[in-house]
């Protein structure tokens, strides 16, 4: 799988975004906002992490 | 430090223990791994699977081993550093310990030998009953040892009757208040030491070019259940604060790092301090503005609690509890960013190949052994001066042994369980400099009971069986 | 019903089920640093290997059972054989890291053995040293331990420690008599010539100190002067058809005789002190925990102990007849 470079600038704002989305979830998590929030926080990390996984190109295959 | 017998003998304990819960920790958390690697290669029999379980279960019979030989130290350590807590919490925390003994025997003696040797001669449904069976049986192992720890932070179901606790409930004592969090917090931290390690060698080979196939899918399977589990980790973490909190207020004062009875507002989070106990101060302290105040209490601008809410003669060393809070909670903040990272990796298709990720999945191989170790430094020494929270005393639970004669052993068990370690570890990187190809079909180490089904197989067996 | 005594009754199954079967593979162990050829110490500890991690379980077995439901015992035995105990647990560790490690390569193997031959002496004789500090009586105050660590470093336990150590080496000697074939077979034969003796003059001698030194054994001879009498007979009556089978056709009689030997000496030992779990100094129910902790203690041994009974005879059943000259996988 060959992609074309991506924009620097693009990239940036993509790992930002991962890294602030990151921070919520874990403030989420550890109950910053309550607990039904840490609960939701919870669901909504597994089932986000769970679609990444499955949607992922086939793990063994070779490039 | 003040070398006196209670001191010594509970450096000796905490030596000898933490020496010991790095072996169940990876074979809990690896039985759990191969277990799903297992259910995977049946699913889909692709053969990289059998591979990775063939890779590992010598490294799980290993750590087994090890943990086997300094588990037996410790049942018999209760008495020989601390003879009065033995006295008074023996008919308490001994049954435990005694169904422990024997649901592990039952577990070696059953199906250990089958995980180990029986892939060809039971079949490969069988053999993952097996596997299951051994996971379930280092399942139920922790469990009872965790539900025997866990009483002593938070007893329960006894009563006091001429100086000595009586078992009222067992049900109480077995479920007791902090048991139901501990444990799944203990068995989750198990897993991902085991994610971590697998996830970690993958890295490694993917780094060096080699063994490609069986990398990529040891990283893939690792950061998977890294991903899920940390967030769940990170979760029931701050479900057993706030039961510590209502439990052993005087644990978390100390974990934080704080001593005034309400701490400045906004209260920073701490990362470096150095306390004086004796002045009841922090001679240094360096934290993060306002995170201390949003953590721990949910607000910009809330104060928290210190250790001198909690009289001297109940407090216990700030330094150790905070450290060991600060190492497990540090490591579980990296966890979370790796993890994190690597859903981004995946969903980008760079998660083989971008080789920053790869390093740090390498340094991060034994995190999880770190943050357990931590964990456990936060538990033990955040109960002090208690042995048994509120009912008795760790330097009343002493045993009558000289200091001298303490320290002698102290550093016997230092040099043998140096020579252990060194021993297993070349056997561990002999395994994995070797790679996955070398892995044989069956464990290597344990010349032992288990060898029964191994010997099944051979033409020998067949001749003394008279087929 | 009576459970501190099913208790006691556990604990002294799971220390006699220990001594039987530990006791022939420490003693091929000891036998190992007086084997100059690797070949034979091979064929050796081949012949213990299948069985003996589970013979140990039995030993963790009765220091749990005193835990839970002896736990004053417990917490006065401990302190008082704290140094033979933490000996005894490190060199039973080196023995089984030794066992673990020595098929990993040629080179080291002699430095294994020898190891594993140290720690099983070690072992064996730390072991001694407890019995003869127990016989000799523990000095408790109040409901502590209140004598000194070293209370055991006196002729009398060295005495048991060597009576211990010829012991296991006797067994052993059987076991291997029963296991190996040709030359190990004769080593067997060599060994116990000379083991047997040496372990009937110990023993013997460390009868007659118990007699004199505990005036508590003379007062149980006393009481129990025909059924000890009796046992003791039939030890003497064992110890001579042991004699009398060595290097003959029987292959089964000698260790049958070694482990009847062995047996007797411990049920008399038991007729001698109970019913106390400390020898003459503390009863089984003095010491004993409250009801509901036999319970929990009693119905996990009663479910499980079935299991491990069949599992081991299974191990022993698959591993009969002679052990391969080269190992039980060629």
């Amino acid at each position: 799988m060959s992609q074309p470079k991506p924009n620097v600038a693009r990239k940036l704002a993509g790992v930002l975004t991962t890294v602030v989305i990151g921070i919520a979830f874990f403030f989420a998590i550890i109950g910053v906002f309550g607990l039904w929030v840490a609960i939701g926080g919870l669901a909504l990390a597994i089932l986000t992490a769970g679609v990444i996984i499955g949607r992922a190109p086939e793990e063994g295959d070779l490039s | 430090m003040n070398l006196d017998a209670a001191m010594l003998a509970r450096v000796q304990f905490a030596f000898t223990v933490s020496f010991h819960i790095i072996f169940p920790t990876t074979s809990i958390g690896l039985a759990m791994f191969l277990t799903v690697v297992e259910g995977l290669w049946l699913k889909t029999r692709n053969p990289v699977y059998l591979q990775i379980y063939r890779f590992w279960l010598g490294i799980f019979a290993m750590a087994f081993g090890v943990g086997v030989v300094t588990g037996i130290v410790l049942s018999f350590e209760f008495g020989l550093g601390f003879a009065h807590f033995a006295q008074i919490a023996g008919p308490v925390i001994g049954p435990m310990i005694a169904l422990e003994v024997l649901t592990s025997f039952f577990l070696e003696a059953g199906f250990l030998g089958i995980m180990l040797y029986g892939l060809r001669r039971v079949g490969p449904r069988l053999h993952f009953f097996a596997t299951c069976m051994v996971a379930l049986g280092t399942l139920l192992s922790a469990s009872w040892i965790l539900s025997a720890n866990s009483w002593m932070q938070t007893p329960d179901g006894v009563a006091m009757q001429n100086g000595r606790l009586v078992v009222t409930d067992w049900l109480k004592v077995i479920v007791n208040p902090s048991w139901l969090y501990r444990l799944p917090h203990m068995l989750t931290a198990a897993y991902l030491t085991a994610s971590f390690l697998v996830a970690g060698v993958g890295a490694f080979y993917l780094l060096r070019r080699k063994h490609t196939l069986f990398a990529r899918k040891s990283v893939s399977i690792g950061m998977a259940f890294a991903a899920i589990l940390i967030a769940g980790q990170v979760f029931i973490g701050d479900i057993l604060y706030s039961t510590m909190l209502k439990h052993q207020p005087s644990k978390m004062q100390a974990a934080e790092g704080f001593w005034e009875r309400q701490s400045q507002s906004p209260a920073p989070y701490y990362w470096v301090i150095i306390p004086d106990q004796a002045h009841q101060r922090n001679r240094v302290a360096f934290g993060i503005p306002y995170l201390g105040s949003i953590w721990l209490t949910h607000s910009l601008h809330g104060r928290v609690e210190g250790l001198k809410s909690t009289p001297r003669d109940r407090q216990p060393a700030m330094g150790m509890v905070f450290y060991g809070f600060r190492i497990m909670y540090g490591i579980a903040i990296l966890m979370f960013a790796v993890a994190v990272a690597s859903l981004w990796l995946r969903w980008h298709g760079g998660l083989f190949t971008t080789r920053w990720f790869l390093r740090s999945l390498v340094i991060m191989a034994p995190s999880g052994i770190v943050a357990t170790l931590g964990g456990w430094y936060l538990a033990e020494t955040g109960r002090q001066p208690w042995v048994i929270f509120g009912l008795l005393r760790t330097v009343d639970a002493v045993s009558p042994v000289p200091s001298g004669t303490l320290l002698s052993t102290l550093i016997a068990f230092i040099f043998v369980y140096a020579f252990l370690m060194t021993a297993f570890l070349i056997f561990v990187f002999r395994m994995i400099r070797r790679g996955p190809e070398a892995a044989p079909d069956h464990a290597e180490a344990s010349a032992s009971l288990k060898n029964a089904l191994r010997l099944l197989e051979s033409p020998t067996a067949n001749a003394v069986l008279g087929r | 019903m009576d459970l501190p005594l099913l208790s006691a009754v556990f604990a002294a199954f799971s220390i006699t089920m220990y001594v039987l079967l530990d006791g022939f593979d420490l003693g091929v162990g000891a036998l190992l640093l007086l084997q100059p050829h690797e070949a034979a110490r091979n064929h050796m500890v081949d012949s213990i290997a299948p069985t003996w991690d589970g013979n140990e379980t039995w030993l963790i077995m009765t220091g749990v059972t005193l835990l839970a439901g002896f736990p004053l015992a417990y917490s006065i035995l401990m302190p008082a054989f704290y140094v033979p105990l933490i000996v005894m647990l490190l060199a039973l560790g080196l023995r089984g890291a030794s066992f673990e490690f020595r098929p990993q390569g040629q080179r080291n193997r002699p430095s294994w053995d020898a190891v594993f031959s140290v720690g099983s002496i070690v072992a064996a004789c730390t072991q001694g040293l407890i019995l003869g500090g127990l016989i000799q009586g523990v000095t408790i105050r109040g409901d502590a331990f209140g004598g000194s660590v070293f209370d055991w470093l006196r002729p009398f336990p060295i005495l048991c420690a060597g009576s211990v150590l010829f012991g296991y080496i006797v067994l052993g000697g059987c076991w291997l008599y029963l296991k190996t074939t040709e030359a190990s077979r004769h080593f067997a034969e060599r060994t116990l010539w000379l083991a047997l003796p040496a372990f009937l003059m110990l023993f013997v001698s460390a009868c007659l100190t118990a007699a004199f030194t505990q005036p508590e054994v003379r007062a149980a001879w006393k009481t129990h002067t025909a059924s000890l009498a009796t046992i003791v007979g039939m030890m003497a009556l064992a110890a001579i058809v042991l004699f009398a089978s060595i290097g003959k056709r029987s292959e089964l009689r000698p260790l049958v005789a070694a482990v009847s030997m062995v047996g007797l000496g411990i049920a008399g030992l038991a007729l001698l002190i109970f019913p106390d779990i400390i020898p003459f100094r503390l009863s089984l129910w003095e010491a004993s925990a409250s009801r509901l902790s036999h319970v929990f203690l009693l119905s996990g041994a009663v479910f499980v102990t079935p299991l491990v009974l069949a599992y081991s005879a299974f191990a022993y059943w698959v591993f009969r007849g002679k052990t391969p000259v080269k190992g039980w996988e060629a």
